[in-house]
């Protein structure tokens, strides 16, 4: 409430006799008078650093290499402790976003020294410390933003280094399995994603820097798929199943493309099926003993076939069973999530075995009338089945 | 919030960035100075900024100085002695997979196995100098120069750098 109200209002409360006018006086004191102009104030600062910024910015080269750290270690300074300061004492966003432009002056002071001292690096060191900075303040602070700031950080690091030393950088590795304690302990359902994007990103980088076949992926999506159901498991680290889901469904349209005659002669590990034995044997267990009965259709996917042979067509199979199988528990269980689930599946993988199947030999436009039309006919009884259900589900 | 963490974390990225500047500063006290044959390449890197890609002779190393019996893989650390010649130049004496004390007169360089030429039998290796940034839009004259010959500083502590590139 502002003072010039809270004054009116209470001269009615006195006169009522709700508040005597010393308490009111009291009161009033508690809402001093606030200070000046602060949108003015805050343009005069901004005015005055963006000044000061382009004025460095202009002169930057002329400077001597000792000033110009002096001056990114001015900034860094600067930011910190006034972030910290307004963060403790007065607004919490105002100082969280001067501690992230902390952090990116550090992570920009890194470059810009390295780039004055001619340093040149062997790793993806420079992100690593970067990065580690973000995740001590996150340890000070507890911020999803500071999780944000961290988890990007440490993929794009990650990224940095496999295409430039087609190298998996351990460090950072072990700083995204400390974010996973911090995630563990208090997270929500966002940030959960964002770090299962993260880790799909690094075992696409750690797969391939390493020179692995890529159904190596298969295992490392099953790892966070089991995670993600782990009975004693947090709540909000169920978003993992669904991005594990969706990343190895991607790699099975990929195996319905690029497998096929090859399907025999793609190298092949017994560590790899000894490691998916175990990890699948689990999965299986642990989805017999939820309470939803029907987790194990999700398990189908990560099936591996691309050492039977006819790798393209089996993994269309798969591709089917997930679908129907969702369809079918869903009319089953009345479940319109399910059955939305499916749905969607179902049309997408029809599309893919049409692609697959009919592109090579049918002229190009029939190609796509015939499939326009056969994906309008599914997707109509697809959908009348889906409302049929919701109908159900509603209690009439 | 915890206020003392707050500030470890910050007094440590301030002297982190600190310590870049001073350990630089410190090579001119404690580094050697070595002088080194190069062939500068191509300019310009759009992370960084301009600069002149160097590289150096030794940079090749001739399988016959390679002491150890297994190949290195590409990204493997490797150390390569140069000594001083009557020329002036250093040049490249025996490269291994470890470190060893280097002679007196000898220097010992840590680099990063890149590959094997089969053509003329050498293992390239970059020994992370290969990067000299200088003023923007003089590219082109060092470039032009063709061969030349880098001074090079390299402390105790593994961390060299180029001092001139004429």
């Amino acid at each position: 409430m502002k003072r010039g109200q809270l004054e009116k209002e209470s001269e009615k409360w006195v006169k009522d006799g709700t508040i005597t006018s010393s308490q009111r006086d009291q009161i009033l004191k508690r809402y001093s008078h606030t200070s000046g102009h602060p949108i003015l104030l805050t343009f005069a600062a901004l005015f005055i650093g963006l000044g000061f910024l382009t004025f460095i910015a202009s002169n930057w080269s002329a400077l001597s290499d000792i000033v110009k750290l002096a001056i990114i270690i001015f900034f860094l300074l600067a930011f910190y402790l006034t972030g910290g300061y307004l963060y403790r004492n007065r607004s919490k966003p105002v100082g969280l976003s001067l501690i992230i432009i902390a952090l990116c002056v550090f992570g920009a002071g890194i470059f810009l020294t390295g780039q004055m001292y001619n340093y040149t690096s062997f790793s993806a060191f420079p992100f690593f410390i970067w990065a580690a900075a973000a995740f001590v303040l996150l340890l000070v602070f507890w911020e999803s933003l500071l999780f944000l700031a961290a988890i990007i950080l440490i993929t794009a690091g990650q990224i940095y280094s496999g295409s430039v030393y087609q190298d998996f950088y351990i460090p950072l590795g072990i700083l995204f399995l400390g974010l996973g304690w911090v995630l563990f302990v208090k997270g929500n359902r966002l940030l959960t994603v964002l770090f299962a994007v993260s880790y799909v990103i690094q075992s696409l980088v750690f797969v391939f820097a390493y020179g692995w076949s890529y159904y190596w992926l298969i295992l490392l999506f099953l790892i966070l798929y089991i995670v993600s159901h782990l009975p004693y498991g947090q709540i909000h680290l169920k978003s993992f199943g669904s991005v594990a889901v969706m990343s190895i469904f991607i790699v099975d349209i990929f195996q319905v493309f690029l497998l096929g005659h090859g399907s025999e002669t793609v190298e092949y590990s017994n560590l790899f099926f000894l490691g998916w034995s175990l990890l699948f044997l689990y999965a299986v267990i642990q989805s017999a003993i939820e309470s939803t009965k029907f987790n194990w259709i999700d398990l189908v996917l990560f099936i591996p076939v691309f050492r039977i042979g006819e790798g393209d067509l089996l993994s269309l199979l798969l591709l089917f069973g997930y679908s129907l199988g969702w369809l079918i528990a869903g009319y089953r269980k009345e479940h319109s999530e399910w059955v939305a689930k499916g749905t969607i599946a179902f049309l997408l993988t029809t599309l893919i075995a049409y692609f697959q199947l009919a592109w090579a030999f049918m002229d190009r436009s029939i190609f796509f009338f015939t499939g326009g039309c056969l994906l309008f006919v599914l997707s109509f009884f697809l959908e009348r089945k889906r409302r049929q259900v919701r109908r159900e589900g509603e209690p009439s | 919030m915890n206020r003392w963490l707050f500030y470890t974390a910050v007094a440590l990225q301030v002297i982190f960035l600190m310590g870049m500047g001073v350990s630089y500063y410190a090579m001119d006290r404690f580094g050697e100075t070595i002088i080194l044959e190069t062939q500068p390449l191509d300019p310009r890197d759009p992370f960084y900024g301009d600069y002149v890609t160097v590289r150096y002779s030794i940079e090749d190393i001739p399988v016959e100085m390679w002491e150890d019996k297994k190949e290195p893989a590409r990204g493997d650390t490797v150390f390569i002695t140069v000594e001083e010649q009557d020329s002036g130049f250093y040049e490249l004496v025996k490269a291994s997979s470890h470190s060893e004390r280097a002679k007196a007169g000898q220097v010992e360089l840590k680099a990063r196995f890149e590959w094997h030429n089969e053509q003329t039998d050498t293992y390239q290796v970059n020994i992370g100098l290969d990067r000299y940034f200088i003023e923007e839009g003089t590219g082109n004259t060092i470039e032009q120069a063709g061969d030349a010959t880098a001074e090079i500083v390299v402390a105790p502590w593994g961390q060299k750098k180029i001092i001139s590139l004429e």
